[in-house]
């Protein structure tokens, strides 16, 4: 469950669960049909190649990013060590966030309404950095969400839920 | 009376109800009432539509959003107080539970409003350090208030941060920082500042000689282009002009700097440091031993030729603290020794760095990047215009842009040591920057795509009040620092 102390940017990385990519694609889709939808106001110019040209730029920028967002999904992780958590998010420029644990002022569990369609949960602590001062662990069941919530306050210093 | 000890999940009282729906009455008549009133206007003096039957619509959608919005805040809405955590469940749609230790708990404010006061209740908010997060405002009547704040005492444990020894109680000193460092230090500094204080009084000038009549701007306007052949004639005057706009912001930059830091005092025993200073008005602020996150010293060429430094004493930027200029600024002689030894402890100059990396040339085109296109731009546009002559500005501006880079490059370096660690920063002046490991909130390490190429990364670091970017770090070195800021540098030694 928490992971030895091993060096945090050797650590084994949990993958975020298959669904959450599927909600992500979802968002994202229905995000792209919004503009494709948006893009017939074009067909009010007088030539329809505009509205061609923008509903061809939406749908290629759509496929990009849906493939974008199965690779963002394959590099995405968490590993909990025993005194700090870390995740790992980012393609283009691919980060890793660690917090300790003693730092945290809060832990929230939060689900969406097209994450709770698919029973998935996010994570989210909050500490009192000046930046990066909330991380927010995505995709997870209800069990293992409050399972990350449990370790998270219990290592706080103030007892399990 | 049944004491509650909130230990199961449960709603607010039903007076609560009543208060969440006078506070969503009030936000949904204010846009609801100009509309109503413009359609009165509008449809009364045809006929069409009578006073009561507007009253009627009006009061009545307002009373059916609200009770709708009020149920939709009220129900989802549930606490409970479990091993020292507050619990609390919210959201319709966002459905969410978060939990507070209740020793993260920094202060609990209270609101007794009309409505509060009416009904007997009060509003409880709930803060942590969390500089930015959601605000979690409990409506609850004396009797639960008064068991809550039993829980709160019985529950609460000793903060686990506090792992330091409480520093024993010492005798107060006090310190008065000489005028004559003030003013030598204040000259030591960049002067343009001062072309900020030039420009409100502008301002005010302007703004008052507008008010004065309306034809003072036109003559104003006319003396300047009539008499400007003779104010900016030759080269000779136009320095003049400069010289003397130098010295009027050189005057007023001081005049600042003496009106707020004049006369400056501090107050200090181990655990608190306490300044007053101020010529006109005497201000007063104290820092906490245990609520310093970082200290702070610039140096520029200057500074270091005389033996000077500014000083910046840095805590949280929560609650008390929201703005920069709270910090405290201390010009003069260089006292960094006095207060590194008193906040890092007397053997802190004897600790060997354990780990250092410094940026490489990534810095340098970061540093640079910004101002590239600007002058790319301009470059582009002396060309198109045929003002090959006034290329030279550009140029200057590239020179500058690259001095000021590998300033920056030669300044950016990280250094552990056992207790705490330095981050140098700082463009034309060296800034060096004392953090201890127990202040550190987060690190992220940060790749760019670049990086498998050069093997240069990112660090950013961040404490309650500081936030460090050191970038283009070897990866290695990188690495290695990443896991010495979270497990302690010791086992690096």
């Amino acid at each position: 469950m928490i992971g030895a102390i091993e060096p945090v940017v050797d650590l084994k990385y949990e993958t975020i669960n298959a669904k959450y990519r599927t909600v992500q694609m979802i968002l994202t889709g229905c995000l792209y049909m919004i503009l494709v939808l948006l893009a017939f106001f074009l067909l009010l110019l007088d030539d329809i190649l505009w509205f061609i040209l923008g509903e061809a730029i939406i749908v290629v920028t759509m496929i990009t990013n849906l493939i974008m967002v199965r690779k963002a999904w394959m590099f995405k992780g968490f590993a909990l060590r025993e005194n700090d958590i870390s995740y790992r998010s980012g393609i283009v420029f691919p980060t890793v966030t660690t917090m300790p644990y003693n730092r945290l002022q809060q832990v929230s569990v939060k689900q969406n309404p097209v994450a709770r369609f698919f029973n998935l949960y996010s994570v989210e602590v909050v500490n009192g950095a000046q930046a990066i001062y909330s991380l927010s662990i995505p995709g997870l069941t209800k069990e293992r969400a409050d399972q990350i919530k449990s370790i998270m306050i219990e290592r706080m210093g103030y007892g399990s839920e | 009376m049944a004491v509650n000890d909130f230990s199961r999940p449960q709603r607010m009282s039903i007076g609560a109800f009543f208060i969440i729906f006078a506070k969503n009455f009030r936000h949904i008549l204010a846009p609801i009432a100009p509309v109503a009133l413009y359609k009165f206007f509008t449809s009364y003096s045809d006929g069409e539509i009578g006073l009561g039957e507007i009253l009627f619509f009006c009061l009545g959608a307002t009373v059916i959003l609200s009770i709708i919005a009020s149920f939709a805040s009220y129900l989802p809405k549930k606490f409970y107080v479990k091993n020292g955590n507050l619990v609390f469940i919210h959201g319709l749609i966002n459905h969410e539970t978060t939990s507070i230790p209740l020793g993260r708990v920094h202060s609990l404010r209270t609101e007794k409003g009309l409505w509060f006061r009416l009904l007997g209740m009060r509003g409880i908010i709930f803060d942590t350090i969390a500089t930015r997060t959601e605000e979690i405002e409990l409506i609850l009547d004396e009797g639960e208030w008064q068991s809550l704040l039993a829980v709160i005492e019985k529950e609460e444990k000793p903060h686990s941060l506090s792992d330091a020894e409480p520093r024993q109680e010492t005798p107060s000193s006090v310190v008065h920082f000489p005028t004559k460092n003030l003013l030598l230090a204040s000259l030591c500094q960049n002067h343009l500042k001062g072309l900020a204080v030039l420009g409100s009084i502008f301002g005010v000038a302007f703004d008052m000689l507008s008010n004065f009549s309306e034809n003072a701007n036109d003559a104003v306007a006319g003396y300047l282009d009539s008499n400007f052949e003779i104010i900016v004639g030759s080269p000779l005057r136009i320095i003049l002009l400069l010289g003397i706009i130098y010295v009027v912001i050189l005057i007023l930059w001081l005049v600042t700097v003496i009106l707020r830091y004049y006369d400056m005092t501090m107050r200090y025993d181990k655990n608190r440091l306490t300044f007053s200073y101020g010529l006109l008005t005497r201000a007063s602020c104290s820092f906490f031993y245990d609520k310093i996150c970082t200290i702070e010293i610039k140096r520029n060429i200057l500074e270091r030729k005389f033996g000077l430094c500014t000083l910046m004493l840095k805590q949280p930027l929560f609650a008390s603290a929201q703005k920069e200029e709270d910090n405290m600024k201390l010009y003069g002689a260089d006292s960094s020794d006095f207060f590194l030894k008193w906040w890092l402890g007397d053997e802190y100059s004897k600790c060997a760095a354990i780990l250092t990396a410094r940026s490489g040339r990534g810095v340098l085109i970061h540093a640079m990047l910004p101002r590239l296109g600007l002058i790319i731009v301009l470059g582009i546009v002396l060309y198109f215009f045929q003002l090959y002559l006034w290329e030279i500005l550009p140029g200057l501006y590239l020179f500058y842009s690259l001095v000021r880079g590998i300033f920056i490059m030669r300044h950016s370096k990280i250094s552990l040591r056992k207790t705490y660690f330095i981050v140098n920063n700082g463009a034309f002046a060296e800034t060096v920057n004392y953090i201890k490991y127990s202040n550190l909130e987060v690190v992220r390490i940060r790749r760019t795509p670049l990086s498998s190429r050069f093997h240069r990364v990112s660090l950013e670091l961040s404490t309650s009040g500081t936030t460090f970017f050191i970038r283009s770090l070897p990866e290695k070195e990188a690495k290695q620092i990443y896991e010495a800021l979270l497990y302690g540098a010791e086992k690096f030694a």
